[in-house]
């Protein structure tokens, strides 16, 4: 096959100490897509090295492994009144990041909250930019994020809300940015009284996610 | 339950009406620290994220039988995220690239040692992490740049596109879209929220204008159709739009009178590095390719019209007693007419 035009493109290959650049020579008329390599004398052991990191040739880390993250937050809720949350979302990130600085975290959340008026358990899905700072696994920032979670809350102690012992089943949203923490969500009693009013609408601000 | 729901209209409204928070950086803490240059990887990266919009779009839509613009907005989408980018995000966690600081210990402790970090826990600034520093085409930059780019360049080209389709010729639709990124950096992403106007930010802003224009506007458009389905014509350069113009310490902030008090000490005591010969390169390699950008025209026209403080006396030349560089002022040339040039290398 008559060869075609080529041009030069610098090809990203991970070889012994980070990057170096080969030239690979591509087809003009077929884009710029790597078409092949220079030959290059490399001995097996090399080779397998090189085949250990192709996905970080194509640009990727370390392939993606399942972590958890730990969730914390205060905040000031109705109708748990002072709260405290904890919590952990379970997410898939390349294996070398280390989440002292920060990181993506997606996936399903589980947590709890206490408060002087209520407690709750949520489980739902997160999407959070957060870090563990010092720490290993609790994420000690939050900077910005979401979430949607199912909940089940009951109230106590020193809740307004009438008659003191209910159970509430509903859905929440919280909203995180600058580590300000805002949750809005829809509750209805698990067993409404006759003439009980059947939605609710829940909500707090506070610190954390 | 009203008294409730004004309450939480009063929070939401206050939350979102607050300034947001803006991500800081501070190339000065990069001087005198190895970097190697993270243009191969960050390209890499981007282009292959970018291959995979397409080949989601051309999935989609049978041999890509989309308009353009469909295209940009998947890649848009495969790239955005809150406040932080993906990219951005990646940056900051990658071992493929180098950064100052270097290690997350290092990163927790240059928090408190960095041009903004004499400050107190409530400052809003301390709300956002700082971002780190990279090194592209020879340019440090902060890897808040990356999402600059990449989302209010897109922010601007959104506003630009609304403006060419009101009627608007293209260069007073790009005049008018930096406007409104103007506005938005003084506000809610810059001066409001932190004290801090990053003139830095502003042209990184107007480059991803021109990355997101490029890629389906003009005499030739990045991105084009084959019988296969949508690709790109050529692989996307970051250095080809990165320039001196983006290193926060070449090209000064302007602060407000409260964040100056506290930057302004932490910024003299780089002024002894400023005799040093490892700097004072990278500053005549700066000078040297330092051109006069379309975002320095622009602001240079609003501090001439007094519609914006002149930055230059918080330029590190001015506080450490050094001859004044007029930052914004269009660079001589033997024609007598401002030369208008982004760089070494041209997208």
């Amino acid at each position: 096959m008559a060869k075609t035009k080529v041009a030069k493109v610098p090809c990203m290959t991970f070889f012994l100490d980070r990057f170096t650049v080969y030239d690979t020579r591509i087809r003009a008329d077929r884009g710029w897509r790597r078409r092949g390599r220079r030959p290059l004398k490399i001995v097996p052991g090399v080779l397998f090295i090189l085949l250990l990191l192709v996905p970080v040739a194509r640009g990727d880390d370390a392939p993606p492994t399942r972590r958890t993250g730990g969730l914390l937050r205060a905040s000031w809720n109705y109708p748990s009144q002072a709260t405290l949350g904890f919590g952990t979302i379970v997410t898939k990130m390349p294996a070398n990041f280390d989440c002292a600085t920060t990181c993506l975290y997606r996936g399903a959340t589980i947590q709890g909250f206490a408060g002087t008026g209520a407690g709750e358990l949520a489980i739902g899905y997160g999407s959070l930019v957060g870090e563990t700072g010092r720490g290993d696994w609790l994420l000690r920032h939050v900077y910005v994020g979401y979430g949607v979670r199912a909940a089940l809350l009951r109230t106590w102690g020193t809740s307004n809300l009438a008659p003191r012992g209910e159970t509430f089943w509903g859905l929440e949203g919280a909203f995180t940015i600058g580590q300000f923490s805002l949750t809005i969500g829809t509750f209805r009693p698990t067993a409404p009284t006759d003439g009980e009013r059947s939605w609710r609408v829940f909500g707090g601000a506070g610190w954390g996610f | 339950m009203r008294a409730l729901a004004r309450w939480g209209c009063a929070v939401i409204l206050a939350a979102t009406a607050s300034p947001a928070p803006a991500l800081e950086t501070d190339q000065f803490y990069a001087w005198k620290r190895p970097l190697k240059d993270a243009t191969v990887a960050i390209n890499a990266k981007i282009n292959a994220d970018i291959d995979a919009a397409l080949a989601a779009v051309n999935s989609k839509f049978e041999a890509g039988n989309c308009p353009c613009a469909t295209v940009q907005k998947a890649i848009r989408r495969r790239f955005n995220y809150l406040l932080f980018l993906k990219p951005e995000l990646w940056a900051t966690n990658t071992s493929m690239l180098d950064r100052v600081p270097a290690t997350p210990d290092e990163e927790l402790s240059f928090r408190h040692a960095y041009l903004f970090g004499a400050t107190s826990p409530l400052d809003p600034i301390r709300f956002m992490p700082p971002s780190p520093t990279i090194e592209v085409n020879g340019v440090r930059i902060g890897t808040d740049k990356l999402s600059h780019f990449f989302s209010e360049g897109a922010w601007l080209f959104i506003s630009y596109r609304y403006y060419v389709r009101n009627g608007l010729k293209d260069d007073e639709a790009v005049q008018r879209a930096m406007n409104l990124g103007l506005v938005s950096e003084k506000t809610i992403l810059g001066s409001s929220s932190s004290g801090v106007l990053s003139l830095a930010d502003i042209e990184a802003n107007q480059k991803g204008l021109d990355f997101w224009k490029g890629l389906c506007h003009g005499p030739d458009p990045a991105l084009e159709k084959s019988p296969s389905g949508w690709r790109l014509k050529r692989p996307f350069d970051l250095g080809a739009y990165v320039t001196p113009e983006w290193d926060e310490s070449w090209q000064p902030n302007i602060y407000s009178a409260k964040r100056w008090k506290k930057v302004k000490p932490v910024m003299e005591s780089y002024c002894p590095f400023l005799s040093d010969p490892e700097v004072q390169a990278q500053r005549a390699a700066y000078a040297a390719r330092s051109g006069y950008t379309l975002s320095e025209r622009f602001l240079h026209e609003l501090v001439v019209n007094g519609r914006l403080e002149d930055p230059t006396p918080y330029s590190i030349d001015v506080l450490c007693g050094l001859p004044s560089r007029d930052v914004l002022a269009p660079p001589p040339t033997p024609a007598g007419s401002p030369s208008t040039s982004s760089g070494s290398r041209r997208p």
